[in-house]
């Protein structure tokens, strides 16, 4: 009984934190072996709590950060960002041209429409797993 | 007899200005050469190798994964439509700001990874201070920003350059020059076709 118990708690805990933060409109660039690609996702938090994605990792890069496009004059860089903050009730986007997850000489091709596995950390929730595939959105 | 040559004058000054859609030479390239070399390994001529068509350039580094394919998508987009439309005399130029690094295969594998397969399409590189010395005459410029050590030593470093498409017309002349991430397609479009 009492492990019954214990196991609907954990269920209980696992559905809360998948269901209040939503990972939507996940995709990455197609890439060469050995060069960068580009990893965006929207965000989405239902929940009354702030949270904070501070980290992402995969399998298929030894170096992945959480980066921003910045502009400067008439010229355009990007640059490491720590953390961000998602606020309750609201929704964060990485898209081209602001944050992007910058995924760091990776370890095989990825043509169109070839799929990847990427963590993402969160203060709150903890890691969200997610796969997806390459692809040339170009949303701006 | 002077002064109604001074009126025709005044009237064909007017008569100029009214039609004026004339889009001004920003710079002319055209005495200019640079030995640079394209990403099947062939010396190209910029802009000796172009002369006759009219030019799209756009400005890049390979391991800029967010910026540079944005622009590199928004042209892929334009030449469809001007494909489209039939008008086929355009050369599409990518020049990297990183020629260290991006050498012509890395190029390549840029290109093939987008599809990219024209004729008309080069992704020029070459010897670092030729490179350069166009892009000042083109007036872009990119310098390393934020450098990384990873974990195993090595330095990564990011340009920080100029966000830009410009357009070059059949005589070598800089005419035109365009936000490249963010470009207004028609507008570019309809500028290239006032060049004919
Ligand atoms: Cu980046």
């Amino acid at each position: 009984m009492k492990k019954l118990i214990l196991l609907f708690f954990a269920l209980l805990v696992s559905c809360n934190s998948a269901g209040k933060l939503k990972i939507n409109d996940t995709w990455f660039r197609p890439v060469i072996k050995g060069m960068n690609t580009a990893l965006y996702f929207t965000i989405e938090n239902n929940s009354d709590k702030q949270d904070t994605l501070y980290a992402v990792s995969s399998p298929i890069s030894g170096m992945v950060h959480i980066h921003e496009t910045f502009v400067k004059d008439d010229m355009k860089g990007m640059r490491q960002v720590k953390y961000i903050v998602i606020n309750p009730r609201s929704k964060v986007e990485f898209k081209p041209g602001g944050y992007h997850v910058m995924v760091m000489n990776v370890k095989e091709d990825f043509n169109l429409n070839s799929s990847a596995e990427f963590i993402l950390y969160f203060k709150q929730t903890g890691k969200i797993k997610i796969t997806t595939t390459a692809n040339n959105y170009e949303r701006n | 007899m002077r002064e109604t040559n001074i009126f025709i004058l005044i009237f064909l000054s007017l008569l100029l200005l009214s039609c004026g859609k004339e889009i001004p030479v920003i710079k002319d390239l055209s005495k200019s050469n640079y030995k640079l070399i394209d990403q099947d390994s062939t010396v190209f001529n910029f802009p000796k190798d172009l002369k006759g068509k009219n030019v799209i350039i756009s400005y890049l580094f390979t391991n800029c994964p967010d910026i540079c394919p944005l622009t590199t998508h928004n042209i892929i987009s334009i030449k469809e439509q001007l494909d489209k439309e039939g008008i086929t005399d355009v050369e599409y130029v990518e020049i990297s700001f990183d020629p260290e690094r991006d050498s012509p295969s890395v190029l390549k594998n840029y290109a093939n990874v987008r599809g990219i397969k024209s004729n008309s399409w080069h992704f020029l590189t070459g010897n670092k201070k030729v490179i350069f010395n166009l892009l000042n005459e083109l007036n872009v410029r990119a310098m390393p920003g934020d450098t990384t050590i990873t974990s195993k030593g090595d330095t990564l470093y990011y340009f920080i350059h100029t966000d830009r498409i410009s357009l070059l017309d059949k005589q070598g002349r800089l005419r035109k020059n365009f936000n490249g991430s963010k470009v207004d397609k028609d507008e570019l479009i309809s500028s290239l076709k006032q060049l004919n």
